[in-house]
């Protein structure tokens, strides 16, 4: 028995290892700083604060925002700013969804880098509308309100895309659904199965029942129909209304139809 | 002449005759229906009779039959046993207690009949544990430290009722039909009143006529095959213990009548072919040309001891069906019960990771 507790202890344990792998991996990564600021354009408060809000942003929208400064780069901003995000690991899920900020103080560059459906939503008219909200605070000096208004201008873009003249068309914006979202319904679904296995256990562990039929004693061929008339009486007829077909022009969940998820562009301010 | 008061079939409102539309009309809820329809499922059924006849027995002992049996009384249950005077009695089958005492014989109505032992007593041990077995909320410590009394083989004494049935019922059944067009779906039930008539025969249903066996136990060994068996003979309870009955034919017939009138309106149902959702509305039974015979049939009885609890199990001695009780270990039974969820879960996760 103690053997039989133990090794069953160590299956659920292992299970819930491999559950809490599973349901904590979707979301942003915590552990990577989104806030880089080689420039030294922020306090090390602000650039924590900044932080924690673009952490909190990912996870409400599915979309990492991220923010990085530099004084100097070596080639093309563009390729500068896609190296970056590469190399931090930026994006959500397997399609790396993110938006990130790129500021190179020295030559004043800025780019904006989108990927997965950040690039999907916030495409190059969008980025000009955040940008041009964006970039009079980090001219005036004060950065930290230059990016704390980029994630916000990012995130009320994703969640809510049609507010704006130049939409792009898209409805009401639904973060993808993640497995997170489903363990719920997962975990009562398996306890549910669960019990009617056991129960069906329990109910087979008592094998006495009465027997209130008589069929084991029937005489063969002794039953005889000697009469039978079927007598209509009366019919009712309900209807229920048929669901119109979704005609809205709702994003697709499948990727996109563009031919590279990255996306961005920037300029000099 | 008397007036026949209608009722709506669909809502139990009372019908009346709209000469417009020359048929009855329900103003509750809308229906009408055909007057000769209603006539025909308006017409009444007879009442339901069970004529056994009374108790009868013109068996009688032989003088040398009663100088061959001894009979048992347990003065903890109420127990009654028969057994040859070569078979020593030292404990009561049902409930164990040893301290038995013989009783005058004189009294005991003679069975008619016997399906001998067929199974012998190792043949029982093992179908006992072989229903422990694949048992996974059984307590570990059930088999190992329990105490299993004496295996007793015991005729318990049964009524056996056969007849002719004569029945009549009416029973409801709908068929339905759908279609749609551009903004709607359509469903139109078509309700009948399925009357049916039939006749079927029964024969040996068996009621046990014994208040120390428990009637779920006898009816769940069943069924018996009649095939083997014999005219009594008092060798037959050579080795086992005969129950006396204390219920006589009359306290057992409602149970048979019950098991018959059943099984027949089972029979007549299932004719209803093609509708669903039947369900019977009325019926009625006349039992004719009945009979009935006092039978000693054949049981293994067990009784096991457990936590201070009795749990008791019973085998049919000819077909070695076996039923009983067995204690469940709740802690074992959680453990299951959050290892498969545990389980369940991580399939679960697994698949949906892939899909979404």
């Amino acid at each position: 028995m103690k053997k039989n507790l133990a090794a069953a202890s160590a299956i659920v344990a292992l299970v819930l290892l491999l559950m809490t792998s599973v349901y904590g991996s979707s979301g942003p990564n915590a552990s990577i700083p989104h806030v880089v600021d080689r420039a030294n354009l922020l306090t090390t408060s602000e650039a924590e604060s900044l932080n924690s809000l673009f952490l909190s942003y990912a996870e409400e929208t599915q979309v990492d925002i991220s923010v990085v400064t530099v004084m100097s780069i070596t080639g093309t901003v563009r390729d500068y700013a896609n190296n970056m995000y590469d190399q931090y690991e930026y994006g959500i899920s397997e399609r790396r969804n993110g938006v990130m900020l790129f500021i190179n103080m020295g030559e004043r560059d800025w780019y904006i880098v989108t990927n997965g459906t950040g690039n999907e939503i916030i495409d190059d008219r969008a980025i000009d509308r955040i940008w041009n909200q964006c970039m009079p605070h980090l001219q005036n000096g004060d950065a930290y309100s230059c990016f704390k208004l980029f994630a916000e201008l990012c995130r009320n873009e994703i969640l809510y895309p049609g507010n704006n003249s130049q939409s792009n068309g898209y409805e009401h914006y639904e973060a993808p659904k993640t497995i997170r979202d489903y363990f719920w319904y997962i975990l009562i679904a398996s306890v549910g199965i669960a019990l009617i296995i056991t129960s069906v256990m329990r109910v087979s562990m008592n094998t006495a029942r009465e027997n209130r039929y008589a069929s084991d004693y029937i005489v063969k061929n002794s039953f005889k129909v000697t009469h039978s008339n079927d007598i209509y009486l009366y019919s009712t007829t309900s209807r229920v209304k048929r669901d119109s077909d979704d005609d809205r022009s709702s994003r697709s969940s499948s990727s996109s139809s563009s031919s590279s998820d990255r996306g961005g562009h920037g300029g000099k301010f | 002449m008397a007036v026949v008061e209608y009722k709506c079939p669909s809502c139990g409102a009372a019908l009346r005759f709209d000469s417009s539309r020359q048929k009855l009309f329900c103003d509750s809820c809308g229906n009408e229906f055909d007057v000769e329809a209603m006539n025909s499922y308006m017409e009444g059924d007879e009442k339901d009779s069970f004529d056994w006849p009374e108790e009868d027995n013109e068996n009688e002992w032989l003088e040398s039959e009663l100088e061959e049996l001894v009979a048992y009384s347990c003065p903890s249950c109420g127990g009654e046993i028969v057994t040859q005077a070569t078979t020593a009695a030292s404990s009561c089958p049902f409930c164990g207690n040893p301290a038995i005492y013989t009783k005058n014989i004189s009294g005991m109505l003679k069975p008619d009949c016997i399906i001998p032992f067929k199974l012998n007593k190792k043949q029982a041990t093992e179908a006992f544990e072989k229903f422990f077995s694949n048992k996974p909320l059984l307590p570990p410590m059930f088999k190992s430290q329990n105490t299993i009394s004496e295996i007793k083989g015991i005729y318990v004494p049964f009524w056996l009722f056969g007849c002719s049935a004569k029945a009549n019922a009416t029973f409801r059944g709908t068929t339905s039909r759908s279609w749609s067009d551009k903004n709607y779906r359509y469903t139109e039930t078509r309700h009948y009143a399925l009357k049916r008539s039939g006749n079927i025969s029964f024969e040996d249903v068996p009621v046990d006529a014994s208040k120390q066996a428990d009637d779920a136990y006898m009816q769940a060994i069943e069924p018996y095959r009649y095939v083997d068996i014999k005219e009594f003979k008092t060798s037959y309870l050579s080795g086992y213990f005969a129950d006396r009955y204390d219920e006589d034919v009359e306290e057992c017939q409602p149970k048979a009548n019950e098991r018959i009138t059943r099984s027949t309106i089972q029979q007549l149902a299932s004719t209803c072919s093609g509708y669903s959702g039947v369900t019977e509305e009325s019926s009625s039974v006349q039992l004719q040309q009945a009979q009935t015979r006092y039978a000693l049939l054949p049981v293994w009885m067990l009784s096991v001891k457990y936590n201070g609890e009795d749990f008791h199990y019973a085998m049919n001695g000819q077909t070695g069906k076996f039923v009983g009780k067995l204690p469940i270990d709740n802690a074992r039974y959680l453990m299951f019960l959050i290892g498969l969820s545990a389980a369940f879960t991580a399939i679960a996760t697994f698949v949906a990771s892939l899909l979404i």
